[in-house]
């Protein structure tokens, strides 16, 4: 099988997150008839996507988008998530043949496809010296709860840019997805002791950067 | 269950039990109801939880209708 992302988008170094293999042919002929609905599921609209309806994507679109751009934001950092979740769902349509429903539930395929986007764009980054790179924010003083959400985010952001990659995978998977470690560890390829490891050591870390 | 493999799941799995290996809960809450190191160790794990588990802000309606327009846009170049 190959993995979701194709060898030459993929540079030396990377590791890829999941494999994909070709659609089996049981797809629901159903499903691609009848009028499109919100509330049609994401495996009903994929199904209609995979053969180049629009209209299904753009409401696969519209329910995840908000999610990939968070999930982005905790692996880059603010600045590039906008950009990344163009990509990913570039990608998802460009690479809608390779979807196959028995491979598991789309939001996992979709999960694949977006931290691989993020592991392809953090290997073409120029790496920071570490004495310029930038360091948690001390947690804010002020009261007002709104500015205290959006600080909490920001310097959860800072302090996983400064653990190990996979670690802030699976913590973000994790804790911001609100996965089990199983479902982690089917996203990330890994063994389910292989995750917990991760969860523990990235934790630790965490509170290490964070206390 | 014992305070030190009480801490052991803790740190790997956070304050939230039900989120724990499925075999452990129950013990975990059967030392949690009888031990106060058990109780403080949840106390601490849950600050934690409580920055892990933060929302990214969502985006906002204008945001993200322009953003699904700029990536229903992107299909066209990509097929143009």
């Amino acid at each position: 099988m190959s993995s979701v992302m194709s060898s030459e988008s993929t540079p030396p170094g990377a590791r890829p997150i999941g494999k994909t293999g070709p659609w089996t042919a049981d797809a629901a002929e159903s499903c691609l008839e009848g009028d499109l609905s919100d509330a049609d599921s994401d495996e009903t609209l994929m199904a209609r996507v995979r053969a180049g309806d629009r209209e299904a994507f753009r409401i696969l679109v519209t329910r995840h988008v908000d999610r990939i751009v968070g999930l982005a934001r905790r692996m880059l950092g603010n600045a590039e998530a906008e950009d990344i979740a163009q990509e990913v769902f570039l990608k998802v349509w460009t690479r809608r043949a390779q979807w196959r429903p028995a491979g598991g539930a789309f939001r996992t395929w979709l999960y694949r496809v977006a931290l691989n986007q993020c592991i392809d764009r953090t290997r073409k980054r120029v790496p920071v010296p570490l004495d310029e790179a930038p360091e948690v924010p001390d947690q804010a003083d002020g009261p007002l709860e709104v500015c205290d959400a959006r600080e909490t985010a920001a310097r959860l952001r800072a302090a996983l840019q400064m653990i190990p990659e996979r670690q802030r995978i699976a913590i973000t998977l994790y804790y911001h997805e609100d996965l089990t470690a199983a479902q982690v560890a089917t996203i990330m390829s890994l063994k389910l002791n292989a995750v917990e490891s991760l969860l523990k050591r990235g934790r630790q870390n965490l509170r290490a950067l964070l206390g | 269950m014992s305070p030190k493999q009480f801490r052991v799941l803790i740190e790997t799995f956070g304050a939230d039990i039900a989120k724990w290996p499925p075999d452990q809960r129950a013990s975990a809450m059967e030392l949690l109801a009888s031990s106060t190191e058990a109780q403080d160790l949840l106390a601490k794990a849950l600050d934690l939880d409580r920055v892990l588990n933060a929302p990214e802000p969502p985006l906002s309606a204008d945001q993200r209708d322009a953003l699904v327009d700029k990536i229903m846009n992107d299909l066209d170049e990509s097929e143009g």
